[in-house]
C-alpha cells in the first residue's frame, strides 16, 4: 500500500470515526463503509507482519467483529485507523505466537522420532546459523529478501517499522497502537533499522558501495 | 529548493549550529508524507536523546558529538535503507475481500446463542456469553449509554454466575465441600461500582488485546481464593498448569 491510497491520512482519518458514529446512531450503511474502506489496509497490515499466512482473510474478519463489539464503547479520542491496528496488532501477535507454539510443539515431536519434517519434505542437513551463498543471494529477489529479512525482526519492532515506514502513522499514534511512549516507539525503529542493516549488508554493498 | 531540500537544510543547521530543530522551524509537517526526511529527522532525535542521557550521566567528551555525527552521516551514504525498504511490494489485496468480511461478520453477529464450546478448551468458561456480547452491540439502542452499561451488567454477572455454578458443580462432583466465599455472594448480591468500572476496564481490555478466555480469570483481585481456583481448575484440566500440578495432586 502506498501512501497515497491510505484511507486514513489526514482528512480521511475523521471519516473512520465520523462513519463509526453514525453506525453507533444507527446507520448501517455506515458500518458497510467503514469495512470497504478498511477491509484492505488491514489485510495489507497482517500480510506485511505475518507474510502469507492463509488466515489473513479470518483475521481481517475478527478485527471487525472487535469494532461490532466496540460500537457502545467507542469514543473517537483517537484516529480510527489507530483504534483499528491496535485490534490488529494485538490479534496478529497472537496469532503469530500460537503459530509459533504450534510450529515448535510440531518440530519437538519430528525431533524426537524419525521420519519427515511435519510439511512432507525429507530430513535435511541445514545449519541454522549458516548464510546464504552469494549466488542464492543474487538469485533471490531483492524485495523478498527485505520482506524475509522484516520478518525475523521482534514483532514489536516489526510492527514499528511498518507502521512508520509503510503505513505512515506518525510516532504518537503508534505508540497508541503498541501500548508504548514515542520514546520506546523512537527505540524500537532504531533498534529495527540497525538490525535490518545488518541483516541485509550483503545487499546493501552489493547495490550502494 | 523542494520540500526535502528545505528540511534537510534546516536539519543540517541544526547539526552543525544548534539552530531550531525542523519541528521547532514549522517544517515537520513534510515529515508526515516523507518516509526519508522523517528517517533523517528520527536520527537526530535520538541522537539528541542520547546526548541528554550522557549529560545526565555526567556530561559528554569533546568532540564526541562531531564524531557520531559524522559516522552517522557516513552511514547513512553507505548504507540507504530506505529505497531498500521501498523495494517490497504492496501486498495484493484479494478482490471481494469488504464483501466476504462483511458477510462474516455478519453471519457471526447474527448467530444463535446455542452451546459450542467445542472450540475452547478452557476450564469452564462457556462461549455463548461472549456471542451474546457480540450480538448485543449490534442491536440499536434508545439511549446507548444506559443501555449498554446495563447490559453489559447483566452480561458480567451472569458469566461470574455461570462460573461460579460450574465451579460449584465441580466441587460437588468431586467431594469437596463447597465454600463460597462471603466477599463473593456479596459482590454478585450487590455489585460495588469499583468491580462494574474494573470489569469494564477488563472488558476493554480483553476487547484489545484479543485474549478474552482469559478475561474472567482475573475478574477478581488476586488473593487466596483465587489462587484455590485456579489449583481447582487445574486439576480439572487436561492441561495442568505446571505450577499447580503438585499441589493439585497432593490434594488427590
Amino acid at each position: 500500500m502506498t501512501g497515497t491510497d491510505h484511507p486514513t491520512s489526514t482528512a480521511a482519518a475523521d471519516e473512520g470515526a465520523d462513519l463509526m458514529l453514525r453506525w453507533r446512531a444507527g446507520d448501517e450503511r455506515a458500518f458497510e463503509r467503514l469495512v470497504e474502506l478498511h477491509a484492505g489496509p488491514v489485510y495489507a497490515l497482517l500480510t506485511r507482519f505475518l507474510g502469507d499466512t492463509p488466515n489473513r482473510e479470518d483475521l481481517v474478519q475478527e478485527v471487525f467483529l472487535r469494532v461490532v463489539r466496540a460500537r457502545d464503547r467507542y469514543a473517537p479520542s483517537a484516529r480510527f485507523s489507530t483504534f483499528l491496528y491496535t485490534i490488529a496488532f494485538n490479534l496478529a501477535a497472537n496469532e503469530r505466537a500460537r503459530a509459533e507454539l504450534r510450529r515448535t510443539a510440531s518440530l519437538d515431536a519430528w525431533a524426537g522420532g524419525e521420519g519427515d519434517a511435519p510439511d512432507g519434505r525429507g530430513r535435511e542437513l541445514v545449519d541454522p546459523n549458516g548464510v546464504r551463498p552469494d549466488s542464492e543471494l543474487a538469485r533471490a529477489d531483492a524485495g523478498e529478501l527485505v520482506r524475509s529479512a522484516i520478518a525475523e525482526l521482534p514483532a514489536q519492532q516489526r510492527m514499528a517499522l511498518i507502521l512508520a515506514r509503510y503505513e505512515e502513522l506518525p510516532y504518537s499514534e503508534i505508540a497508541v497502537v503498541l501500548g508504548s511512549s514515542e520514546k520506546a516507539v523512537k527505540s524500537l525503529i532504531h533498534r529495527a533499522r540497525e538490525s535490518l542493516r545488518a541483516r541485509l549488508a550483503p545487499l546493501l554493498e552489493e547495490d550502494y558501495a | 529548493m523542494n520540500l526535502c531540500d528545505n528540511f534537510r537544510a534546516a536539519l543540517a543547521a541544526h547539526l552543525e549550529s544548534g539552530t531550531g530543530t525542523p519541528r521547532e522551524l514549522g517544517l515537520d509537517g513534510h515529515v508526515a508524507t516523507c518516509a526519508e526526511c522523517r528517517f533523517a529527522l528520527e536520527n537526530e532525535e535520538v541522537l539528541e536523546l542520547w546526548l541528554q542521557q550522557g549529560e545526565l550521566a555526567g556530561g559528554v567528551p569533546a568532540g564526541l558529538v562531531a564524531r557520531i555525527l559524522a559516522a552517522l552521516e557516513s552511514e547513512r551514504d553507505l548504507f540507504p535503507l530506505g529505497p531498500l525498504l521501498g523495494t517490497v511490494p504492496a501486498p495484493n489485496v484479494p478482490a471481494g475481500l469488504a464483501q466476504r468480511v462483511l458477510e462474516g461478520v455478519r453471519s457471526r453477529v447474527s448467530a444463535p446463542a446455542v452451546a459450542a464450546t467445542g472450540d475452547f478448551d478452557g476450564p469452564g468458561f462457556d462461549r455463548p456469553i461472549f456471542r451474546a456480547r457480540s450480538r448485543a452491540a449490534l442491536v440499536a439502542a434508545a439511549n446507548p449509554a444506559v443501555v449498554g452499561r446495563f447490559r453489559r451488567r447483566t452480561f458480567v454477572l451472569a458469566a461470574v454466575a455461570l462460573f461460579l455454578g460450574i465451579l460449584t458443580t465441580v466441587v460437588v462432583t468431586r467431594g469437596i465441600a463447597p465454600t463460597v466465599p462471603v466477599e463473593l455472594e456479596a459482590a454478585l448480591d450487590d455489585p460495588s461500582d469499583e468491580l462494574l468500572a474494573n470489569l469494564d476496564m477488563l472488558e476493554d481490555w480483553e476487547l484489545l488485546a484479543g485474549t478474552e478466555d482469559d478475561v474472567y480469570l482475573v475478574v477478581g483481585a488476586l488473593d487466596e481464593f483465587d489462587l484455590w481456583l485456579l489449583e481447582l481448575a487445574a486439576a480439572q484440566s487436561d492441561a495442568l498448569v505446571p505450577e499447580f500440578e503438585t499441589t493439585a495432586r497432593e490434594r488427590g
